[in-house]
């Protein structure tokens, strides 16, 4: 038992009783308590287990710095692991879990790690990568299971996460981050010129230190002061966004916040757990505060020893004393007003002031308020393993103490000074400065950064001259938003009655202590030392080595009396020594909260063509093609999906079959110079392409490499219709418009992607034209009216009787006679319907994907399976296609050496040596017996040919088909250890004349 | 005429008390662009073939109920008119373009007291009186999709159409529908 609750006091609502679980035992506590403080009104002490020594740990501080009470919250599927219990508020049925111990905190048989603590010193397991003995990665891999194990702290669940989250995009004149004395002032400022103002806070009430201590005057830093002055900013507007943590700076006055919205509730509804909120503000005003340092002295780690100013918040805000008998180490004047608070609740107060010329006036009011000040004294060592008994102290004489009287006392409070928190300034790569006299590293110049530095984040830490700071970092923020000069507001001084005295370490003389600097990660002055003496110069070097100040620390606690260490190990300075980079977050933020709303079914956005539902009715089964749902098959009768497509290619074959094309890319190119546009980015000539003619096109990269191919429709002189695979529709409309805005600005061409406006189905088969004869009437379709790649616009007669407009261009990719036919979007359903109709009529079928890209194989059409991203014209049998007499993009590297050699793998047909053997897409293909190395190519798409009743393939193959075609070569796919003797044939395994598409 | 489809699949959710959700009547999107050189010229034929004055860039002239002239790209506008209305310019080629995408888009008004709110939840631009008022154009993405925003107030209150293309049209159904159930 150490801590109580007060009779009296504090910001909490003693009429509102909580009830919450710590380790399944019932525990109650008040609305405006912590876990952390209605843990310490119940006398709890240990809270939690250190990461290697599992040494006992307790509370340590009162915010986002703590480093010892850390835990879990809630149950299975929303257990959330590494919490502050500083930070959690307590609400009605929590469950708070200690962590990182078994089978508790309180009794932890993993404690017996402290007594092999000599062999877990900084690196060790960096170490276990060499092995004792040199057998490196054997002894690693026995250390590697237990350190996983143990690594972490806390367990996240493994379940889905229930909740929800999203995230809110806000503008604002002036973000101010920060709702003490110096953000209140400064949004108070901004506020009354106009401004658009937000005002983050983090803690889920506003008021910064004012909650902490603050004065019952009336005047500024009193609770009647931050009443009206909230009042007055919400009647201004200012947006007042409290449990809400700007974890990021990032550029262009771009931060990155959480809101807390839910946890806080018993019945959250509907609301999402967290809030990410992305702030674009013009000015940010950082009043982030300072956050008390400790130093280090032995056992410095114990339950019951914790920041003095933590102390007394638990006092003054929570109305809990954190123990009946305190001492209180200093080095500067804020202790004292913590010593004072304590001593005014009652609580027996040794001050020990490590300066041997204590403040006068000070210690006077201190000893008038019963505290025994002692000056020149520090701690040296605390008693107590499971919670602080006693301290030893000693006479400081700048660098060590030995112990020569004992204190019984059951807490013990330290300040160090202060370290203004600039981690979000830091996250700009905006490096700090040293400043002797505050001991802390200060941010004087932000550069172009639009943010300033206001209150105790600027190292003014009274409170009168946090005021004045937010007010000049309003003036000044009001000056670069609008303009106006406004007097200069001079810089703000702190007002310390007697100059800090620089304490890092306690030393005794001839005994080790075992002294932390980061309690979190168990980081010791020793490891410091060791670190430097095993090379680690660098303090980022240093950092990695021992993790001090990694994870959720961030260096909340530790990182200056570490770079201090590390400078007196390297015998340079401090500001020599510099400082390691703060990165974001700020503190954790939930994965959940950064993906927002993009979960589940809006992982990906859907796309659907227009005749989607047509395609329903019909019982058809979809595929995802990038974004797109295509239809896949339509099966009949409890078909899989291999006998649906095998029937509807045969369909298709023998009568007419009719797929949706509508996921093709489409782009519009409009303009007198619209001809010399496509000219330069086909590879093959478009210059003398004809009004009502199409043409197919191979587009090459920049590299030489092909890019995409499709076909292109002329339907005036200035006007063409594009088309795209379905895969590179946004990439070639992004390829052309970068052309047309950077190297060719002064052609006069648009381009719009009209992929949306016009829906397609291709109609293909022996059938097609009889399909389409009448179907259209004003266009025909025979030979002489529409030869192959003719292009006609009119209009398609659908059920009602009524006609519909069309594009339609005679063009084949199942290598039948075929045509597209592309109609407006919201007519597709309707056209779809008519054309159905008439293959039905005809003996055809509706078919999906499936089918089609089995009949392209038989035809040895390239694909993105074909075309990705390796493969020249020539490797797809299409170098004749190729201009040799016309600039194009890509031309000229397409000729460079190793795209023309004559080795390289190209486009070939495979085929079982025993016919229906199958083999797999991936399979590697070797000579005959010689089954080694990178082999002579790879097998790129593969059918189960109803023509030709066999599997055959499209491949790549070293040399082609003029060093391998008639031979016998195998197809190995290593994965599933199979073996294929293949034949290497023509890939145009059906109708290689074209008879069919032609006739 | 035949009847055109809706690009969505259901019926678009018509709202709660402070967000109004509704699908707007299919209508005709016809797209002018010119050359730099005949920008002066093809803005003001167009502006006179509309009735009314040019849009400037990323702003938006109400013709009519429903009927809208908007400045998207500093070469082109978009009109927005009735279902089956004719291109009411069409430049010749050596002038500019002129292109019918009645069909490309689907369209979603979102208004209500909360409307706003809602949007920020899927945009990332300033939606401010500010900086974003009445007839007002922006183009930004939503989760991959290309998204196009015109602020057209109805009786001074906020009021969004939000255009995505049209094979987005149920994704972006859904999105609004989810951020709803955060307003009550």
């Amino acid at each position: 038992m150490s801590g109580y609750r007060l009779p009296k006091g504090g910001r909490i609502d003693r009429s509102r009783a909580v009830s919450f679980t710590w380790d399944d035992t019932r525990y109650m506590g008040f609305t405006g308590d912590t876990v952390a403080s209605a843990l310490m009104a119940r006398g709890e002490r240990i809270i939690g287990r250190s990461f290697k020594y599992h040494r006992a740990r307790g509370i340590m501080s009162a915010g986002v710095e703590e480093s010892g009470a850390v835990v879990s919250l809630w149950s299975d599927a929303r257990r959330v692991a590494n919490v502050k219990a500083t930070q959690a508020e307590i609400v009605p049925g929590l469950a708070v879990w200690g962590q990182n111990a078994w089978p508790s905190v309180r009794m932890d048989l993993g404690s017996v790690n402290n007594l092999f603590g000599r062999f877990f010193a900084a690196g060790f397991y960096y170490k276990t990568f060499f092995g004792i003995s040199g057998r490196g990665t054997w002894e690693w891999m026995q250390f590697e299971k237990l350190i996983r194990q143990a690594a972490g702290m806390g367990r996240a669940s493994d379940k889905p996460d229930p909740d929800h989250y999203e995230i809110v995009h806000d503008h604002c004149d002036v973000l101010v981050v920060g709702s003490g004395p110096a953000g209140l002032s400064a949004a108070a400022a901004l506020a009354s010129q106009g401004m658009d103002v937000i005002l983050a806070e983090q803690d889920f009430a506003v008021g910064g230190s004012i909650l902490s201590g603050g004065s019952d005057d009336g005047g500024p830093s009193s609770d009647a002061w931050l009443a009206s002055t909230v009042e007055g900013l919400t009647a201004k507007g200012v947006r007042i966004w409290s449990r809400t943590t700007a974890f990021g700076l990032y550029d262009h006055g771009v931060v990155g916040l959480i809101e807390r919205v839910t946890d806080h509730l018993e019945h959250p509804g509907d609301l999402p757990r967290e809030r990410c909120r992305i702030v674009r503000a013009r000015r940010i005003i950082l009043a982030t505060g300072a956050v008390e340092r400790p130093f280090a002295f032995g056992d410095n780690d114990r339950p019951g020893v914790m920041l003095a100013s933590s102390a007394a918040t638990y006092v003054s805000r929570f109305g809990v004393a954190p123990g009946k008998r305190a001492v209180i180490g200093v080095n500067n004047d804020s202790g004292y007003a913590s010593a004072m608070t304590l001593a005014q609740a009652g609580v027996e107060t040794t001050l020990l002031d490590a300066r041997a010329s204590v403040p006068r006036s000070l210690a006077s009011t201190a000893r008038e308020a019963g505290i025994d000040v002692r000056a020149g004294m520090v701690p040296v060592q605390a008693i107590g393993s499971r919670g602080v008994r006693a301290l030893d102290i000693g006479r400081y004489d700048g660098e060590r103490a030995l112990a020569e009287d004992r204190l019984s006392c059951d807490m013990i409070g330290v300040s160090g000074g202060w370290t203004p928190v600039m981690h979000l300034i830091s996250h700009k790569g905006i490096k700090p400065a040293w400043n002797e006299e505050l001991s802390a590293f200060i941010v004087e110049d932000t550069g172009i950064e639009p943010v300033a530095l206001a209150g105790s984040a600027a190292g003014h830490f009274t409170t009168e001259a946090a005021l004045k700071g937010g007010e000049r970092a309003a003036a000044e923020a009001i000056k670069a938003l609008t303009g106006k000069r406004r007097t200069k507001l001079p810089e703000p001084e702190t007002d310390w009655e007697a100059p800090l005295q620089p304490v890092w370490e306690i030393r005794e003389p001839d005994r080790k202590l075992k002294c932390f600097i980061d309690p979190q990660h168990d980081v010791t002055t020793e490891d410091v030392r060791l670190a430097h003496r095993e090379g680690y110069v660098s303090v980022e070097h240093m950092k990695r080595y021992t993790t001090l100040g990694m994870a959720t620390d961030q260096g909340k606690m530790g990182n200056v009396v570490g770079l201090a260490l590390m400078a007196e190990a390297a015998g340079s300075t401090i500001p020599e020594t510099g400082t390691t980079t703060f990165r974001p977050p700020y503190t954790p933020v939930s994965i959940g909260a950064l993906a927002g709303d993009e979960r589940g079914t809006h992982w990906r956005p859907t796309r659907h063509t227009p005749m989607r539902l047509e395609h329903e009715q019909l019982g058809c089964k979809f595929v995802d093609a990038g974004f797109w749902r295509r239809s896949w098959y339509y099966p009949e009768k409890g078909e899989n999906l291999a006998r649906a497509a095998k029937r509807e290619a045969k369909a298709v074959r023998a009568y007419v079959g009719m797929v949706d094309v509508s996921t093709l890319g489409k782009i519009m190119v409009q303009g007198p110079d619209a001809t010399e546009f496509l000219n330069r980015v086909y590879s093959n000539p478009f210059a003398k392409l004809p009004v009502g003619k199409a043409r197919y096109g191979l587009m090459l990269r920049d590299d030489g490499f092909v890019f995409d191919d499709g076909t292109t429709w002329r339907l005036t002189e200035t006007d063409y219709f594009m088309t795209t695979t379905t895969a590179n529709a946004g990439p070639v409309m992004l390829h052309l418009a970068n052309l047309l805005q950077t190297r060719w600005p002064e052609m006069r061409v648009h381009i719009t992607s009209v992929s949306d406006h016009w829906g397609g189905l291709a109609v293909a088969g022996p059938k097609a034209r009889e399909v389409l004869d009448g179907a259209c009437p004003d266009i025909k379709f025979s030979d002489e009216a529409m030869p192959f790649m003719g292009v006609r616009q009119g209009h398609l007669r659908v059920e009602s009787g009524q006609d519909i407009p069309v594009m339609t261009a005679r063009l084949s990719f199942s290598g039948e006679q075929a045509w597209e036919v592309m109609a407006p979007a919201d007519y597709c359903p309707a056209m779809f319907r008519a054309l159905l109709t008439r293959v039905r009529a005809a003996g055809g079928v509706p078919y999906g994907l499936e089918a089609m890209d089995c009949m392209r194989v038989e035809k040895g059409h390239v694909t993105g399976r074909e075309l990705d991203g390796r493969t020249t014209a020539a490797d797809i049998g299409l170098g004749m296609m190729a201009s040799k007499k016309k600039p194009y993009i890509g031309r000229v590297l397409a000729g460079r050496p190793d795209l023309v050699r004559e080795d390289r793998p190209t486009l070939v047909g495979l085929l079982p040596v025993e016919k229906g053997t199958r083999f797999k897409a991936g399979a590697i293909l070797f000579p005959q017996n010689e089954s080694k190395g990178h082999g002579l190519g790879h097998v790129s798409s593969i059918a189960d040919s109803p023509e030709l009743g066999s599997w055959i393939a499209l491949g790549f193959v070293a040399g082609g088909l003029p060093k391998w075609e008639g031979k016998e070569i195998s197809a190995e796919n290593p994965i599933d250890g199979e073996s294929t003797r293949v034949r290497v044939v023509s890939p145009h395994f059906f109708d290689p004349k074209g008879e069919r598409m032609h006739g | 005429m035949v009847e055109r489809a809706s690009p969505f699949a259901g019926t678009v959710q018509t709202g709660r008390s402070n967000i109004e959700v509704s699908a707007p009547e299919r209508g005709s999107l016809w797209q002018i662009a010119c050359w730099p050189e005949t920008f002066s010229s093809i803005e003001t034929d167009l502006a006179q073939a509309c009735g009314c004055a040019a849009p400037g860039p990323g702003e938006a002239v109400k013709i009519a109920d429903g009927r809208f002239l908007i400045r998207i790209e500093p070469l082109k506008w978009w009109v927005l008119g009735e279902d089956g209305a004719d291109c009411p310019l069409k430049p010749e080629a050596d002038a500019g373009a002129w292109l019918d995408m009645s069909h490309d888009q689907a369209a979603i008004d979102l208004g209500g007291s909360h409307a706003r709110d809602l949007l920020k939840r899927m945009v990332s631009f300033d939606l401010r009186d500010t900086a974003f008022p009445d007839l007002r154009f922006g183009s930004t993405t939503l989760h991959h999709m290309f998204l196009k925003v015109l602020r057209h107030d109805d009786g001074g209150a906020p009021r969004y159409r939000l255009m995505v293309m049209r094979s987005y049209a149920d994704d972006l159904s859904e999105i609004v529908a989810h951020h709803m159930r955060h307003f009550g």
